[in-house]
């Protein structure tokens, strides 16, 4: 009973554990930031689509700076991936970076694709892979001099 | 005699078993739009966005900008809209918000007319471990039905 409830435990913790989104946090502005995670997206075959400055947009309004730009990413195939495993998938096209300051660093941070691998078995290798790609990104971002 | 710690393991994972039995909340909201073309269902959907008082922010191809533009699906497009008001009272509560902005609907056309679908942000927020944070995403679920309704009337 004991290494059963144990195992149980530990599975849930683990699944909870594994439920985050990926992210790398580097000292530098917003700007150098940008710049460096456009050169890590080109290095694997990504694009830079669209960069959502919520921050300009919410102080241009009178609302106070949130330091948050979003940054939609992707490749073709990453569309007709999703047509081929499931439409559905669509709807997380193209991909969200979220870049927030951190003191005199920037974080940049993907949405949570395990939480959609769990919910979606059938579609797991391919979100592996996506979320993957991020990681490598993000990983070439941190070491970007 | 079920000894102290295997009683709390037991009581964890009960209630993390609990949760899981309650998540029921779908990952996608979806609507059809019978007999509407990709311009048409665009056209209602941005404004049943105004009417709710929400502002549109941009639409594009599921591919913009990742092929040429001749090249661009035609039947595959995003819109994306928001609440600034919503948006900022989010982010001063928690930044994990960001997984759900801006709004945005994915449209298809098929053959029986577009559908529309939403990630339900209610369902994304299950995961963050911020009940503070439900009853906004609640809200913007109950926005998202409202309009993605309004624009198949």
């Amino acid at each position: 009973m004991k290494n059963a409830v144990f195992a149980l435990t530990l599975f849930v913790a683990t699944a909870q554990a594994l439920a985050s989104p990926v992210s790398a946090s580097k000292v530098g502005t917003m700007q150098t930031a940008l710049d460096d995670l456009s050169l890590a997206l080109i290095d694997h075959g990504y694009e830079l689509v669209k960069v959502q400055p919520i921050d300009h947009a919410l102080v241009k309004r009178g609302y106070a700076d949130p330091g948050i730009r979003l940054a939609f990413v992707g490749k073709e195939e990453q569309v007709q991936q999703a047509l081929a495993t499931d439409p559905a998938l669509l709807s997380l096209l193209p991909l969200r970076l979220t870049l927030e300051k951190e003191a005199d660093a920037i974080r940049i941070s993907s949405d949570d694709l395990a939480q959609w691998r769990e919910r979606m078995p059938s579609s797991g290798p391919v979100l592996q892979k996506w979320e993957d790609e991020l990681a490598a990104i993000l990983s070439d971002y941190r070491g970007i001099e | 005699m079920m000894p102290a710690l295997t009683k709390s393991l037991v009581i964890l994972l009960f209630s993390a078993v609990a949760r899981i039995a309650e998540a029921a909340e779908p990952a996608l909201l979806t609507q059809i739009l019978p007999g509407r073309s990709l311009e048409q269902a665009t056209e209602v959907l941005k404004q049943s966005i105004l009417a709710h008082n929400y502002t549109f922010v941009r639409q594009q191809a599921i591919d913009s900008r990742l092929v040429p533009v001749e090249w661009e699906a035609k039947s595959v497009r995003i819109v994306y809209f928001c609440n600034f008001d919503m948006m900022d009272a989010a982010l001063r509560r928690n930044n994990l918000t960001t997984q759900i902005m801006p709004c945005r609907v994915t449209l298809i056309e098929g053959d029986k007319g577009t559908n529309l679908i939403v990630v339900n942000p209610a369902w994304i927020s299950e995961q963050w471990n911020a009940p503070e944070l439900q009853p906004g995403c609640l809200q913007l679920k109950a926005d998202y039905l409202a309009i993605l309704a309004e624009a198949a009337l």
